[in-house]
């Protein structure tokens, strides 16, 4: 078959109609979970706290230009997101509900790196998906598979990123987080033992791995289900992780058959034996001589954002290093609950005009979650002492040298120091390239 | 032969089966080695907390007395006493900084008990608006700059406190102080004695304060890292002039009229080694956080007894009077600063990592 007429032959299956049923529970429930997010994230007093309070906002390379809104300005901003997601939830313009979702949500997660989550990350991405995919008495079989193989990238980025030395040979660092749930119910006294550290670690490496595919696979179906169930059920009461869980169990379902909410609904509300089959069809099904294939530039679209979601997890190998202890290339990657870190940080800051110096503790301008965050990320110390520079000018005192005391403990290493305290920060540019005053771990 | 299909009854029953056995291997494991969490948080509240609460409200109720009578009496003789007295009071209340959460925090008593550095125009301000007779209000409704054990050290210590022509007005301030101080001990001491301290020890087990034996060793290591922290920064980097890259300023210490300085950081540090090796201040004895530590990482339990050694020898060899030594032997009271900031950095880094401590306590989700 030449070039063109493959690629003809994939647009037709690709833009095949296929039932759109899980498509729109998917929707539904996403909409839903992001909704009590956005209702627990006010209630919880997490917008005054990590978008009004901070006098001080940690911005991304290239979006310093994305600020918290003044006033009221964050709350609003709230307020049309949880409505946004609402529409989403009941299907109301669904695409428009899912773009704006995505821009007011994403928008809000730009300001801050601090805030940064992986699940929050994939909240963008999914929103960027739904936004795209049209869902009528059908969808596009290229729907379904996109949002599948996002899900699908999840999880076998996250098994990826757990084949590493600390994860599989020292049980790190679950080693440490199940040892603090030694009074868990029932299974507590097996958390604090290190055998089952590194049994729950190769299992939690397997089941990454092999959890979308076995989701996808008839057979290993109702095994993988439960397992996926009962993981997000376990980390969820275990760790402090949030909605992911709850997400991540929505999610994969869309690796379940298509129809699957239909014939959840049969099972759950018999219908008369005579009444009409589902008028689409169920799953992979032949070509149909009318499919219409997907647009060249659709094809491209998909290219291009799944190219990005490989790249992304793997650019870590650009960097030298152990991206754990640098965080190059650690975040937008799935690295799930892969490092406990925490450090210290204060800051050296000398005037050459005068020769004063002055000590800065971070911890007294910043937020607990700021400052916690800062203090092993190297990109976030380097834009603090950034600031610092900047607040000094400001001040009268231009051109300080600002150095760095930051220490930091890895997944159970004895701390160590992060930052070569003798290189001037505030000299150092920010941005993607690889960062050599970063020293290495211990 | 057909292969037999399983059935669902069948998967429900090795269902049960798996997690009967689980809870099996889990009710029939060996405990981990050393002390249980639970142990540790017990025998903090009930043998380190309690005690030590206890000891500020007895020593702050003999303070309030003997100052009572000194006010009647105006002996000069008992000036001294009463010193002690307030001293005593001030090395356990700097002990006690080593465990400051729970009802210290929940009582707002950090403020109108420790308010410093001292302003002395406003004690003087409020001694000369006093009423004739000063009662428990009138020191309540004060600010807390007005009133504390430092406003009350900044009387005491004043050499003619029972000579000076205004000794009438001075001296019912003082002791009106003083017996706010000790009632503020008193509500802290019956707040842990027993209600704080079951609901420590029993953290995860009812507790209806710590949902977790984890949450409750949150707020002990969170507390002693505080500790530190306060340590270095508000007691040797502000005076050092290390926060304004300016001169020591010997009015930024800490107990600076009482020239005690020394001896609070010694009682920090004392507060801080009774929390890590328990009542008996003995490494492998009583169960103290260290215990914890020794049992999962004796290397790094090494290495926070000899860092807490070097820092506590660091403080003893800055020569007194603090005040005076800060400004010419500034090298040494910075070398303190470091070596007490290095076990900070073990506790804040290594322990926490060690113990999953989550820091500083913040609600936000992870991952």
């Amino acid at each position: 078959m030449s070039g063109p007429a493959a690629l003809l032959r994939l647009r037709r299956a690709l833009g095949r109609p296929v039932d759109p049923a899980s498509l729109r529970a998917f929707r539904g429930m996403f909409g839903a979970l992001l909704l009590v997010s956005v209702i627990r994230f006010a209630a919880s007093g997490w917008i005054a706290a990590q978008y009004v309070e901070p006098a001080y906002h940690f911005p991304y390379w290239g979006f310093a230009w994305v600020r918290a809104w003044p006033g009221v300005g964050m709350y609003l901003h709230f307020l049309a997101l949880a409505g946004a997601a609402l529409c989403l939830a009941l299907g109301l313009r669904p695409r428009l509900a899912a773009l704006a979702c995505f821009a007011l949500f994403t928008y809000a997660e730009l300001i801050d790196r601090a805030t940064y989550l992986n699940h929050y990350y994939l909240v963008s991405v999914l929103l960027l998906l739904l936004a795209c995919i049209p869902i009528g008495r059908t969808a596009p079989a290229w729907a379904l598979y996109a949002v599948r193989l996002q899900v699908g990238l999840v999880y076998f980025f996250a098994g990826v990123a757990k084949l590493r030395a600390d994860w599989l040979l020292d049980a790190q660092p679950l080693r440490i987080w199940l040892a603090a749930h030694a009074d868990f119910p029932v299974l507590g006294p097996l958390f604090a033992r290190a055998e089952v550290a590194y049994v729950m670690s190769w299992a939690g490496a397997a089941f990454d791995l092999g959890a979308p595919f076995l989701l996808l696979y008839r057979r290993t179906r109702p095994f993988a289900l439960l397992a996926v169930l009962g993981f997000h059920a376990l980390t969820g009461a275990l760790f402090p992780i949030g909605m992911f869980p709850w997400i991540m169990s929505s999610a994969a379902l869309i690796l379940l058959p298509p129809d699957w909410p239909r014939r959840l609904l049969r099972r759950l509300r018999p219908v008369p034996a005579d009444s009409s089959p589902a008028p689409v069809p169920a799953d992979i099904s032949p070509i149909p001589a009318d499919s219409r294939p997907l647009s060249r530039i659709g094809l491209a679209a998909l290219a291009l954002h799944f190219g990005v979601q490989l790249a992304l997890p793997l650019r870590h190998h650009l960097y030298p290093g152990d991206h754990g202890w640098t965080e190059e290339g650690f975040r937008f990657a799935w690295h799930v609950m892969l490092v406990e870190k925490t450090g210290v940080v204060t800051y050296r800051v000398r005037d050459p005009a005068s020769g004063r110096t002055f000590v800065v503790h971070p911890e007294d301008a910043l937020t607990v979650q700021q400052a916690r965050q800062m203090a092993f990320q190297p990109d976030m110390i380097l834009s603090y002492a950034h600031h610092l520079a900047a607040g000094f000018a400001a001040r009268g005192v231009p051109d300080v040298e600002v150095r760095a005391d930051a220490f930091v403990a890895y997944n159970g290493r004895p701390s160590a120091r992060l930052i070569d305290p003798n290189v001037d920060l505030a000299r150092e540019r920010d941005g993607l390239a690889a960062k050599p005053w970063i020293l290495p771990p211990p | 032969m057909p292969t037999p299909r399983l059935t669902c009854p069948s998967r429900h029953v090795l269902c049960a089966l798996s997690l009967g056995t689980l809870a099996l291997a889990a009710g029939c494991l060996e405990p981990a080695e050393g002390p249980s969490r639970r142990e540790v948080l017990a025998h903090l509240a009930d043998a380190v907390i309690v005690p030590g609460q206890a000891r500020l409200a007895s020593d702050a109720a003999a303070l309030a007395d003997k100052l009572a009578a000194v006010c009647v009496a105006y002996d000069p003789a008992l000036h001294a006493d009463v010193q002690a007295a307030w001293r005593a009071v001030r090395a356990d209340w700097s002990v006690a900084s080593a465990w400051a959460f729970g009802p210290v925090a929940t009582q707002m008593q950090a403020g109108p008990l420790d308010f410093w550095p001292v302003r002395v125009d406003t004690i003087e301000a409020k001694i000369a608006e006093a009423p004739a007779k000063i009662d428990a209000a009138y020191i309540d409704a004060l600010g807390t700059s007005a009133k504390g054990m430092p406003a009350l050290e900044y009387l005491l210590f004043t050499p003619d406190f029972l000579d000076a022509p205004d000794r009438a007005r001075r001296c019912p301030y003082a002791s009106a102080l003083a017996a706010d101080i000790a009632r503020r001990a008193e509500a802290l001491s019956s707040a842990w004695d027993p209600a704080y301290a079951a609901a420590l020890a029993s953290a995860g087990d009812g507790s209806d304060i710590y949902a977790s034996e984890q949450a409750g060793l949150d707020a002990v290591v969170n507390a002693t890292i505080e500790n530190l922290y306060r340590m270095v920064k508000d007691k040797l980097d502000r005076p050092l002039g290390n926060l304004t890259g300016s001169d020591p300023d010997p009015e930024a210490l800490e107990s600076r009229f009482s020239g005690t300085t020394r001896d609070d950081l010694e009682a920090n540090l004392r507060g801080f080694a009774s929390v890590y090796l328990g009542a008996d201040g003995e490494p492998g004895g009583q169960p103290g956080l260290g215990a914890l530590v020794a049992a999962r990482d004796p290397a790094l339990d090494d290495r926070i007894l000899a860092q807490h050694g070097v820092a506590r020898d660091a403080i003893a060899s800055v020569p007194e009077p603090f005040s005076k030594a800060i400004v010419e032997h500034r090298g040494d009271v910075q070398r303190a600063r470091d070596e007490i900031d290095a076990l900070r950095r073990l506790i804040k880094l290594d322990v926490a990592s060690l113990l999953g401590v989550t820091l500083m306590l913040s609600d936000n989700d992870g991952d």
